[in-house]
């Protein structure tokens, strides 16, 4: 892959990578630091890319391991400075995305905020799948490539993520 | 139900966060850069390894190479403007010194062994010519001395395409090369490839005390200094260049004005040298005290055996290696990784001389302790390293994280 065709890819995969960031990290910062970090890690790996097939999952599986090396910065962090909490600042910056509020509209941000809850709430493990199934539309055998671990396990976190949700949504199923 | 709420989640849960275009320009603007930019690196020489091995033929030749950047630029682009300037009056031959630094080597003398030619581009040697602090046992080194070099492949090949790592090292005359280097003076390089060439800048304690003794500037294609590559006469302190070795080993003469010489000094630098390598300054060399997480997974190492690591350790079997003698008698652990999911090697491998471990001192199947590390964060980064005898004549070689408490665990 040229960076040519990198910089086409930006273009063309960038939402999906950013809104996979903004959810792995805790606030807008961290994503767009994740966002980026991640393009240019994938323009040191070009060559491989050029013998891959999905670039997508290949981007979405760098920001991940990407992530979790940041996490444990993060945590060090949290130990010495202290941090603000995530679901709550999570929730804050989903509901200050500036729609319009019509009735509907108010309803409908009142239902994605309860999912997104939800989801958030899961043990990361599980959240990671999730957002990789539903979010990014991979199938199961992409989402094992992209998160390092065996189809068998993808499978049983999201069995296990679904009945998590489906018991915390029951009210709006 | 089911179909319930994955039509939920694929209805919420969607990507609608975009990027900014700013953000997005910007990342292809550093794209961009870095496609154009030289590769820097940073590194602090670790005195802790001091193995080697290999062995061949070479030939000598000697340019007169002025087609590199020179010593100057090559400083300047590493953001070491001080010693840059130090270079530039040096070549200017003004009188004026830098410090004590004043005009020792002339540069340009290039040597070719193995596919490789090293060119000595200048030597520098003075106090605070940088403002970045080098720090060792709790002293800020500011008298330093500075050498740059240029290693290039013969056939044309880019030093970027080439692996491997490079030791560049001044060697002291009558002081033994694999104990007194660029290891053990506090050295760090700095380096970046430009048209296929890879320009290092190494800095460490200033040799110009040794001045009265023989000086030698060695290049080698090993990560450390390697006993193979050079002879060193213990009856006349003299180092030589093994000429049997295939690989690159220049060796360059220093030629610094015996004047420059303190015997007071230098050998104060012998005797910290000598101080760490019996480990008399324990930690005290990064002049920070350990903390005390990390001092107690130490403590909890200690306590470990070849018997009953397998009892609170799990063998990390992404880190297992095993690996066969080599032609040179020797066991090469190639570099690896604690943390699976960084796919960039760490470290710098291991090697061990085959004749030093048999059957005799060390039982087959056995894994026996090489050695244990860990940071702040004490048990949770705890790594032990092991290495196994087998029963073909083979040895393993692997990591080992404390059970349940690792952050190293799959």
């Amino acid at each position: 892959m040229t960076k040519q065709e990198l910089e086409q890819c930006i273009d063309a995969y960038g939402t999906d990578i950013y809104s996979f960031c903004m959810h792995l990290a805790p606030n807008v910062q961290e994503a767009e630091e994740l966002y980026q970090d991640t393009w240019m890690k994938v323009v040191e790996k070009l060559e491989i890319i050029d013998s891959m097939g999905n670039v997508k999952s290949y981007c979405l599986s760098v920001a991940l391991k990407l992530w979790k090396n940041k996490k444990r910065k993060f945590a060090w962090r949290k130990r010495i400075a202290g941090t603000r909490d995530y679901l709550d600042e999570e929730g804050q910056e989903y509901l200050s995305d500036g729609r319009a509020t019509s009735e509907e509209q108010i309803l409908e941000r009142e239902r994605d905020k309860l999912v997104w809850n939800a989801v958030n709430a899961l043990p990361e493990k599980m959240k990671t799948v999730v957002l990789l199934y539903y979010m990014q539309d991979l199938n199961l055998a992409q989402i094992a490539e992209t998160a390092d671990i065996p189809v068998g396990t993808v499978k049983s976190r999201l069995h296990q993520a679904r009945l998590l949700l489906r018991k915390k949504l029951e009210g709006i199923l | 139900m089911k179909n319930d709420l994955d039509e939920l989640l694929r209805c919420v849960l969607v990507s609608k966060e975009k990027p900014g275009d700013i953000l997005n320009r910007k990342i292809i603007v550093q794209i961009r850069e870095r496609e154009n930019m030289r590769r820097k690196k940073y590194h602090k020489i670790s005195a802790a390894v001091l193995a080697a091995a290999l062995v061949t033929a070479s030939s000598i030749t000697v340019f007169a190479a002025w087609q590199y950047l020179s010593a100057a630029d090559v400083a300047d682009e590493l953001g070491e403007s001080g010693v840059a300037k130090a270079y530039m009056e040096q070549t200017a031959g003004e009188d004026k010194t830098v410090g004590n630094s004043e005009k020792s080597q002339p540069e340009g003398e290039s040597q070719s062994f193995g596919g490789y030619k090293a060119t000595m581009l200048g030597l520098v040697s003075g106090k605070e010519l940088t403002e970045k602090n080098r720090i060792s046992n709790g002293e800020v080194r500011d008298d330093r001395t500075y050498c740059t070099v240029a290693i290039e492949r013969e056939d044309g090949t880019s030093m970027d395409e080439v692996l491997g790592e490079y030791f560049v090292s001044p060697l002291i005359g009558g002081l033994n090369p694999g104990l007194y280097n660029a290891a053990t003076l506090c050295g760090n390089y700095s380096e970046f490839v430009e048209n296929g060439v890879l320009y290092r800048l190494l800095e460490c304690d200033n040799i110009e005390y040794f001045a009265d003794r023989k000086l030698y500037l060695c290049v080698t294609d090993t990560a450390f200094y390697n006993s193979l590559c050079y002879h060193y006469n213990e009856a006349d302190g003299s180092i030589s260049r093994n000429t049997e070795y295939e690989g690159l080993n220049a060796l360059f003469d220093l030629k610094i004005d015996a004047a420059l010489a303190d015997p007071a000094k230098a050998q104060a630098l012998i005797d910290e040298t000598d101080d760490k390598l019996s480990g008399n300054n324990g930690d005290a060399e990064s002049g920070i005290e350990v903390p005390q997480q990390a001092k107690e997974a130490m403590e909890w190492a200690a306590q470990l055996t070849s018997e009953n690591i397998a009892e609170y350790c799990v063998r990390l079997e992404h880190t297992v290696q095993t690996v066969s003698v080599d032609k040179d008698g020797n066991y090469v652990i190639p570099p690896f990784n604690v943390n699976k999911e960084e796919t960039d090697l760490e470290g710098n491998g291991k090697i061990f001389n085959a004749k030093f471990y048999s059957f005799e001192e060390y039982k087959p199947g056995v894994p026996y302790i090489d050695g244990y590390g860990t940071s702040e964060d004490g048990m949770s980064r705890l790594v032990i390293n092991t290495f196994t005898l087998n029963e073909d004549q083979t040895m393993t070689y692997a990591a080992w994280v404390p059970k349940d408490v690792s952050i190293y665990l799959p």
